[in-house]
């Protein structure tokens, strides 16, 4: 096995923070939500909790912004090779195959992670689609809704409070989503842990080419 | 003989007349000698002074010594005793009879006076007192020793003797009184009484040891005690006849004396006829019961100070006197005014002046110009100030009828007036056009017609106060047809004219004849001592605060709330003002300061310029498709479709409490409400209308909400409940996911075995 440096530490520090702020706020999220049905905090708190936890992933969010902007990393990383579709879309169904079908008979997974190509066609899409668009809606959905008065002609924009409530709210629910899918995906590695040791030490480790 | 010759006719003439003859000369013969001979029997007993008394069946003691000396003074002196006292037996005298009484047995006697002085014969004035006094002769004229008119006269005379000298020390009472004892010999002897003599009326007084000075205490006390002696003569039933002596006489005030003098005897009688205005005074210058005192001097100074009493009291000719028995003086007023004043004072003249007229309609003449101080109006208008002019009308109970039916009193109270900031104004100031010589009739169709025009006199002076009132809300409802809006005197009163901005109290009182319920909630609020309802509301511009305003009151007064409030509401991690600024625009203050039921006021805004649409609460009913006077979650959005097919709207929200009259309720800033989850959760108890018209609660969680409530927004209490279940099957969908894959997994291990194991 060969270890390939896929994670450097601004991009580990920005996921952890991000890992466990998305776990709080969606438990938050929940809480301000339901507080007759499941209370475990007052609103007062969740909502104190939970604006400062986004306040804190505005700025992890930016972290990781700048890093990849001023890496150049993020158009190789994140942006799907939309100019050459047939190739892109060619490789999101093999390696959908491969969660599908491949994974279960023992194929091997089409991906093989560099530090310039470290997502596979599906992850590049979503995590295009997550870090550039969902978040950054969720993030500026969230300090309209922190603070609707100064930031109301950001609402407007939006079409009024409603719909930028009714954006969050979708969002946490895919987000809630995305959470499972993506902790489980973790543990497809060669080993359950592999993905989450290789998002502590940053080294990813991949089985050596015949 | 000659007498044979003699027929029997002429010797029965002979013997008539030698009887008649006989009987002549015995009367021409009678010696009174005789009586005082058989009376010596009599007296050879009871002239014996010292003899013990006999006592009576009641306990008197009856003294039987009768002076001889004096007895036979008296007019009765040569009347055998026996004439009298019949009931005494010679033959068998002394034998004691049973007598009752002394009383009795001087009746008993004086039956026999009038054998010799029958009734017949009796003055009126005697046959009053045997009538209705029923006392003996003997108690007035006395029993042996009645005296002859003539010794009588000489008494009095005897008394006069020293009574009628002028110029005599008075006698000096233990109360201090001078009683002068000067009697005007003339006037008496001409008097009535001059016959009864003195010792009649003066009892206590005994010739043989006067003037031996009396102990008296006042010259009141005294005159009380003879004037009982009166009544003996002039029995109360006599006197009471008249039925206005009768008043006199029940009042215990009066003597006798004080209308008939002492001695020299008024004659009333004489006076009537003479001077019946004096006669009439004679009693009615006191004040007695059911009688109108009357001074002489008002009657002098009236406009009819040359008329008789009779010419107006016409009832009291020819010596009448009649009662009158009204319910009331009110009512006496008017009949005395409608027989007496109106005789004269006809309608015809009356309606030359219509005020006057009206006014005649309403109130009695005497109401106005009094009983008998009747002052001609040139009088009046000469003397007097020009209020007290109007008031002596306007400070009777006199009305004024709309045309509508409705009155309004007219009274104006002096002391109102006079604690009125308008006490120094003359009436006319206000009242244009009236004066003294001048009273406009005004007519009105209604009380509120009345009231407009008040304002418009009130405008003259107070033209800013008037401008301000016609943006007020009194204004607008009045204007809209509601009649008890209140103007100016509404508030202010018509007469008792008062500054009410200064004074918190009165301003509240005055609000609070109309706003009685919200004023006894104001006075449970901690802004009962420090604030009045003109604080919020204003003055004169008073402004109906709708619950979406009211925080605009609340900050004139609370400055710098936005950084008070920020201090714990805030959203972290940044204490922001806008923040405070967004809960202060979407929810009252009182929502949170009341401590009273919360509810979410919806309203339709133009998206375009945020400025209500007009909305008619005609409208969102007639979109109650049910008629259950709720409008239901399809209703509304029925509603928003209608309209956003004309407009781009959207609806609003502010939270505000329940009942608007609680809004008045504030209560302390320690007790005001912190708690977020009280708005911020979807089990908030919230009631929700829209101009009024209640909503269904469920409106605010609908997915609807999102394009038709575009900016209200409140964490969990606008949450769209659709969306929880989207949550709840992503969840589902996220577990699905990994433990369908992890199925798959399981169940594909053997392949995956073979092909590791190369088969």
């Amino acid at each position: 096995m060969k270890k390939v440096y896929l994670h450097p530490l601004p991009v580990r520090i920005w996921h952890w923070i991000n890992a466990l702020s998305f776990i709080v706020l969606i438990l938050t999220g929940l809480q301000i939500r339901i507080p007759h049905v499941w209370h475990f905090m007052s609103v007062e708190t969740a909502v104190k909790v939970h604006s400062v936890l986004g306040f804190i992933l505005i700025a992890n969010y930016f972290l990781w912004f700048i890093y990849y902007i001023f890496t150049g990393k993020v158009f190789k990383i994140y942006i799907p090779p939309f100019w050459r579709p047939i190739q892109w879309i060619t490789s999101m169904f093999r390696q959908a195959r491969y969660y599908a079908y491949g994974i279960m008979v023992g194929e091997d997974n089409p991906h093989h992670p560099t530090p310039d190509r470290k997502f596979n066609p599906l992850q590049q899409l979503f995590y295009f689609f997550i870090m550039l668009v969902c978040i950054p809606l969720q993030l500026i959905t969230g300090l309209i809704l922190w603070d609707p008065a100064k930031f109301a002609s950001w609402a407007k924009i939006f079409g009024g409070l409603q719909i930028v409530d009714f954006i969050h709210v979708a969002l946490w629910i895919f987000f809630t989503f995305f959470i499972f899918v993506h902790v489980y995906l973790s543990t497809l590695g060669h080993t359950p842990l592999a993905h989450i040791v290789a998002m502590i030490t940053g080294y990813e480790e991949e089985p050596d080419e015949h | 003989m000659g007498f044979q010759k003699l027929s029997g006719r002429t010797l029965l003439l002979g013997a008539v007349f030698l009887f008649l003859a006989l009987i002549s000369a015995g009367i021409f013969l009678y010696k009174p000698s005789n009586a005082s001979n058989l009376n010596q029997r009599c007296l050879l007993c009871h002239s014996i002074k010292g003899r013990p008394p006999k006592i009576l069946l009641n306990g008197d003691k009856m003294y039987l010594y009768v002076n001889p000396e004096k007895f036979k003074k008296s007019v009765h002196g040569r009347i055998p005793c026996m004439v009298c006292h019949v009931d005494i037996n010679v033959r068998n005298h002394p034998r004691p009879i049973k007598i009752a009484s002394k009383k009795a047995y001087m009746r008993e006697v004086s039956r026999r006076c009038l054998m010799c002085h029958p009734v017949k014969r009796l003055s009126s004035f005697h046959k009053d007192v045997l009538k209705y006094s029923k006392i003996s002769c003997a108690e007035c004229h006395g029993s042996h020793y009645i005296k002859s008119a003539e010794a009588v006269k000489n008494q009095t005379l005897a008394c006069l003797q020293c009574h009628s000298v002028k110029g005599r020390e008075p006698k000096i009472l233990k109360n201090g009184d001078k009683m002068y004892l000067y009697v005007n010999k003339e006037k008496f002897l001409r008097s009535p009484h001059a016959k009864m003599g003195c010792l009649s009326c003066h009892v206590d007084i005994k010739p043989e040891k006067h003037p031996r000075p009396l102990p008296l205490k006042s010259i009141r006390s005294y005159a009380r005690k003879v004037n009982q002696r009166c009544i003996i003569c002039h029995p109360l039933k006599t006197l009471s006849k008249h039925p206005g002596h009768a008043i006199v006489i029940r009042d215990k005030r009066f003597l006798c004396t004080d209308c008939h003098t002492y001695h020299e005897g008024q004659n009333l009688n004489l006076l009537r006829r003479s001077n019946t205005d004096a006669y009439c005074l004679m009693c009615h210058r006191y004040n007695l019961k059911g009688a109108k005192k009357v001074s002489p001097e008002e009657i002098s100074s009236s406009v009819h100070k040359l008329f008789r009493c009779i010419v107006c009291h016409t009832d009291f000719m020819n010596g009448k006197h009649p009662i009158y028995k009204f319910k009331n003086k009110k009512e006496g007023m008017a009949y005395f005014s409608k027989k007496v004043c109106q005789r004269c004072h006809t309608d015809a003249q009356l309606r030359k002046n219509p005020a006057h007229y009206a006014l005649t309609k309403k109130a009695s003449c005497i109401e106005c110009h009094g009983y008998h101080t009747v002052q001609a109006i040139s009088n009046q208008v000469k003397n007097i100030s020009e209020n007290t002019y109007c008031l002596r009308c306007h400070s009777k109970d006199i009305k004024m009828r709309f045309a509508d039916g409705e009155e309004i009193s007219l009274k104006v109270d002096r002391k109102v007036l006079i604690h009125s900031v308008h006490k120094n104004f003359r009436c006319s100031e206000c009242h244009t056009g009236y004066s003294k010589n001048s009273h406009p009739i005004h007519h009105y169709k209604s009380l509120a017609d009345f009231r407009k025009a008040g304002d418009k006199i009130c405008a003259k002076c107070h033209a800013i106060q008037y401008k301000q009132f016609l943006k007020s809300v009194h204004y607008a409802k009045r204007t809209a047809g509601d009649a008890s809006a209140p103007g100016c005197i509404g508030c202010h009163g018509y007469h008792d004219v008062k500054y009410v901005s200064g004074n918190k109290a009165l301003s509240v009182q005055i609000c609070s004849k109309c706003h009685k319920n919200e004023a006894s909630v104001l006075e449970e609020s901690v802004h009962a001592k420090t604030l009045s309802c003109i604080s919020c509301h204003g003055i004169h511009a008073v402004k109906a605060i709708a619950e979406a305003d009211v925080d605009k009151s609340c900050v004139r007064c609370h400055k710098n709330m936005e950084a008070i409030h920020a201090q714990w509401l805030h959203n972290p991690p940044f204490q922001e003002a806008t923040f405070v600024k967004l809960h202060f625009k979407k929810a009252s203050c009182v929502a949170c300061h009341t401590g009273v039921d919360k509810h979410v006021m919806l309203s339709i805004v133009n998206r375009e310029d945020g400025k209500a649409y007009g909305l008619t609460k005609e409208l969102v009913q007639k979109f109650d498709a049910n008629n259950n006077g709720k409008l239901e979650e399809k209703e509304l959005w029925n509603l928003m479709s209608t309209l956003k097919e004309k407009q781009d709207v959207t609806l609003d929200g502010k939270i505000t409490v329940v009942d608007r009259n609680a809004a008045h309720k504030v209560i302390s800033k320690d007790l005001a409400l912190r708690d977020c989850a009280a708005c911020h959760s979807p089990a908030a108890s919230f009631k929700v209308t829209l101009k009024g018209q209640p909503v269904e609660r469920a409106v605010l969680n609908s997915f609807n909400i999102i394009p038709n409530m575009r900016d209200f927004y409140a964490i969990g209490l606008t949450k769209v409940k659709v969306l929880d279940i989207v949550f709840i099957l992503a969840v589902l969908a996220g577990l699905g996911f990994v433990c369908g894959h992890i199925g798959l997994r399981i169940i594909t291990t053997p392949i995956r075995r073979k092909r590791r194991e190369g088969k």
